[in-house]
């Protein structure tokens, strides 16, 4: 089977500061992938590279054998093709929320695309109602609570039907009803056709979520594995930086234990 | 003048701080009422908003227009029944638009009364008042305190991004159409961030700050929400994109007239001529 | 600085929306070329931003705080065409939604605040600032600068648009029927508010914002400093100290010219209701609507108490009028400026005292 994405050597850096430092990875069709790695791996860099937001220095990123390139991208039919088969969720849903009204968001892909407003209309109920926010249709996005943000995000880009879905700490900053509304969707979504990438230091999540992982560290990829054995590499975590250890208070004194702990932190 | 800068904050106590505060958190909670009131079920608020802004932007010109004082005051009295009709109470009315009104434009015109040369109608010494003073003081404030009343009608009953789409039947360009709507978005966000700032600058200024360092504080605030801002804008740049933005813009609307809108123009237009026969 | 509805006519509106239009054209056409995608979410997010700073309760020198519209800002950091367009949308939603300015004086407001602020603002700095270094502190009094001067030109043009109502508009009895002030009390009455309170605070808010990129985001300057000089060589704050002494005498004798301009349109002094040529040009000016005879009572009194010092600007031991208009207008600004800043000085030393 053919690769959906293949990354070789890639780099890319910006203001002096390395994102990205020769990274090669490959994701297969179908599969679901996780890319583990503290704030500032490159893990969201790398997303926004599979989606041909920004281009790489050096090094090239296929989507099915054909090269990501700017120039590609100044083809309409081109552009309007990938943009529909790929999709992604940003990490805060503010930056992705910028339409007045939920509607109005969820239909923002399709109108871009020009599809057919008869179309539009169908579509955009179809997928409100997947992620269930039909009943906020109305609402702008300031008067949404965090996960009903991310569910509007997620409709904003599922309306599309893509291929590729690829996503940025889907779980940050949820309360825990709605972390587990998302990853039940997630986990349900897509039937070997689709393929998911998430990128996320939350490491309670991966194994539900994902078949494959890159652990990455500072732009570079530290390890490839399935989910179990890289979980269960206590050097590896602690080296990406996904765990630490820290003391802890058992009846008879002191123990050390080190723990998956993830650090979510805003900016 | 303006909701945003109500003679309450200016009476609020305390520091630039906290008056910066105030004032955010009135323009927020002004958004927020009108968001609530402008979903519940009044007579304004089942119009089609096309209609509304049609018909609500024809009696501001007209009231701005008039030479006559009796027709300002008749589109007056007519914004009062549609308000009273639309669930929105005359005392809120009051301290959103009315007081804020009167505060400024009562100040403004105040001086007029002596200071318009014409018949005069009281004297005392060295102050006259004139005919012709009351009357342009009259016709200033009530052209301000109606315009203002009309307009707050619209917003009031009409959820924000359905007045900025009734627009693009107006022949108004998509573009600024689509930048409207996004900039009442951000704003929002920029706002929240600004509270967010300024709440905890609050709580962690202890005792009185000299001059220069407050001139500092607030400008450096304004400075970081700009960076902010910018920083956030980009963002939205890529999120457009990966939606497949390419630079046109595009908006999606589905009003519908029914009998009852073209009633309601109707009689936006019988009020309207009416009016503008009377003070012609 | 917001207009609302009622204080101009439906025609200066017009006209106004009409002298706006094709800089809100030529200003679209120019960032589309320049930002192409880019366009929507930068304006946007900063019209965002601008109405929020206008928010803002800046303290000002002298004790006092104000508001201020951020036009330099926007003109420094985005260039004067985007800062066109943000401004204006910023002022588009605070009068749709806000009620803050009229809705008719959409286009006034634009014209005044957006496009003369905006343009204005970008000259000054550019011209002030000239070559100088991105973390030069000459660029910090350039867009102290900028900020005054614009303001204080778009507060004239509302002064302008003002003083011209009550002579072209006004009803059967003469009773003007928007802003009823002419001229000669217009421009003092606008230009001594903003001359003072809202120009300092404008000139805070732009001068303190550039300092603060200066440091953190010396990025977002480079827009509006084309050829600007590498790292400062030597350059401190000393050097800059003449420039500020310019900017307050600047302050200081701005006013004689603006006054001086009003005073010449518009006066109704008594003595020209009796003279048959000057009731003529009254006449004339104000649509034809004949003067009553004899000066109108008010006007006669009124008259009196200001002929105490000096009468029509001309103090009586000096035969030349424009150095009479020179010596008042000087004499009035300064007289303000001290009178504000002995109040800050004087709450300041009372609250000294205190401690």
């Amino acid at each position: 089977m053919s690769p959906v994405f293949e990354v070789r050597d890639v780099s890319w850096s910006y203001d002096s500061v390395i994102a990205l430092d020769n990274v090669s990875l490959s994701f297969e069709r179908g599969k679901r992938f996780a890319l583990l790695g503290a704030n500032g791996s490159g893990k969201s860099t790398l997303l926004r590279l599979l989606d041909a937001l920004y281009f790489p220095q050096s090094g090239t990123i296929s989507f099915h054998g054909e090269p990501l390139v700017r120039e590609r991208f100044e083809d309409d039919a081109f552009a309007f093709d990938f943009r529909r088969r790929v999709g992604l969720v940003f990490q805060n849903p503010d930056v992705q929320l910028f339409n007045p009204t939920v509607f109005d968001e969820v239909a923002f892909a399709p109108l871009q695309l020009r599809w057919p407003k008869p179309e539009i209309a169908r579509r955009v109920g179809e997928a409100m109602e997947l992620m269930e926010i039909a009943h906020l249709r109305n609402r702008p996005p300031h008067r949404l609570s965090g996960g009903e943000k991310k569910r509007v995000a997620l409709a904003s880009v599922l309306v599309l039907d893509p291929e590729v879905l690829l996503l940025d700490e889907p779980a940050a900053a949820l309360d825990p009803r709605s972390q587990s509304q998302i990853i039940d969707l997630l986990i349900g979504w897509g039937d070997g056709s689709k393929t998911v990438i998430t990128a996320t230091h939350d490491l309670g999540l991966v194994e539900d979520i994902a078949d494959y992982c890159f652990v990455m560290r500072q732009g570079q990829v530290l390890a490839r594995g399935e989910p179990a054995e890289v979980l269960g590499n206590h050097a590896l975590m602690a080296d990406a930086n996904l765990v630490h250890a820290h003391r802890h208070r058992h009846k008879e004194g002191g123990l050390t234990h080190s723990h998956p702990h993830s650090h979510p932190h805003r900016h | 003048m303006g909701v945003a800068k109500l003679p309450k904050a200016a009476r609020v106590k305390g520091n630039f701080i906290e008056r910066t505060l105030a004032s955010l958190v009135s323009a927020s909670e002004y958004a927020a009422s009108a968001e609530a009131l402008a979903a519940s079920g009044g007579a304004l608020q089942r119009v089609d908003p096309r209609v509304k802004v049609f018909g609500l932007f024809a009696l501001i010109v007209i009231v701005a227009a008039s030479h006559g004082l009796s027709a300002i005051g008749a589109l007056f009295v007519a914004a009062l029944a549609m308000a009273l009709t639309s669930r929105v109470r005359l005392r809120r009315l009051a301290g959103w638009v009315w007081l804020p009104v009167l505060f400024f434009t009562g100040t403004v015109a105040a001086p007029a009364i002596f200071l318009t040369p014409g018949a005069p109608v009281f004297s005392s010494g060295i102050l006259t008042i004139t005919q012709q003073g009351l009357r342009s003081a009259a016709f200033l404030i009530s052209r301000a305190e109606t315009a203002a009343t009309l307009s707050a009608l619209l917003v009031l009953t009409t959820p924000w991004p359905w007045v900025l789409k009734s627009l693009r039947t107006f022949r108004c360009p998509v573009v600024l159409v689509v930048i409207l709507g996004m900039t009442y978005r951000y704003i929002f966000v920029i706002l929240e961030s600004a509270l967010d700032m300024f709440e905890s600058r609050k709580s962690r200024t202890v005792g009185v700050l000299e001059q220069a360092d407050r001139r500092r504080l607030a400008t450096a605030s304004a400075g970081v929400l700009l960076s902010k801002s910018l920083q956030l804008s980009g963002e939205v740049h890529l999120a457009m994109q990966s939606r497949g933005f390419r630079g046109e813009v595009h908006v999606m609307q589905d009003f519908s007239a029914k009998a009852r809108d073209w009633c309601w123009l109707g009689g936006f237009a019988a009020v309207g001529v009416a009016a503008g026969w009377i003070g012609r | 600085m917001h207009i609302p509805d009622g204080y101009l006519s439906p025609s200066t509106c017009a006209g106004l929306c009409a002298a706006a239009a094709p800089f809100w054209y030529v200003a679209l056409q120019r960032m589309k070329r320049a930002l192409h995608t880019r366009l929507v979410p930068l304006l946007s997010v900063f019209a965002a931003f601008s109405f929020i700073v206008m928010m803002f309760n800046l303290p000002l020198p002298g004790g006092t705080t104000g508001h201020a519209t951020g036009v330099a800002v926007a003109a420094i950091v985005l260039g004067p065409w985007a800062s066109i367009l943000a401004i204006t949308t910023a002022l588009i939603i605070q009068a749709l939604f806000f009620g803050d300015g009229g809705i008719t004086a959409i286009g006034a407001n634009s014209f005044n605040m957006a496009i003369i602020g905006s343009l204005t603002a970008w000259a000054v700095y550019r011209l002030v600032s000239g070559r100088s270094a991105i973390e030069s502190p000459r660029r910090v009094f350039a867009a102290a600068c900028a900020g005054y001067v614009s303001i204080n030109l778009a507060a004239l043009a509302a002064a302008l648009e003002f003083g011209i109502q009550p002579l072209l508009f006004h009803d059967a009895s003469g009773a003007p029927l928007y802003a009823p002030y002419p001229l000669k009390i217009a421009l003092p009455a606008m230009m001594i508010g903003h001359l003072t309170v809202a120009g300092l605070a404008e000139l805070v808010i732009s001068a303190g914002v550039v300092a603060y990129l200066q440091k953190a985001d010396p990025a977002l300057l480079t827009t509006t400093a084309p050829g600007a000089a590498k790292a400062p060589v030597g350059v401190g704050w000393k050097s800059t100290k003449p420039l500020w002494f310019a900017l307050a005498a600047l302050m200081i004798l701005t006013p004689l010219g603006i006054l001086a301009a009003g005073s010449a349109w518009g006066e109704w002094a008594p003595e020209d209701f009796g003279n048959a040529a000057a009731r003529q040009q009254i006449a004339a000016v104000s649509g034809n609507v004949a003067p009553p005879a004899a000066a109108p009572v008010g006007i006669a009194r009124l008259a009196s108490v200001w002929t105490a010092p000096m009468p029509r600007y001309a103090p009586p031991f000096l035969r030349s009028p424009s150095f009479g208009y020179l010596l008042s207008a000087i004499a009035g600004s300064g007289l303000t400026i001290l009178v504000f800043l002995s109040a800050g000085w004087a709450s300041r030393s009372f609250r000294r005292q205190r401690e």
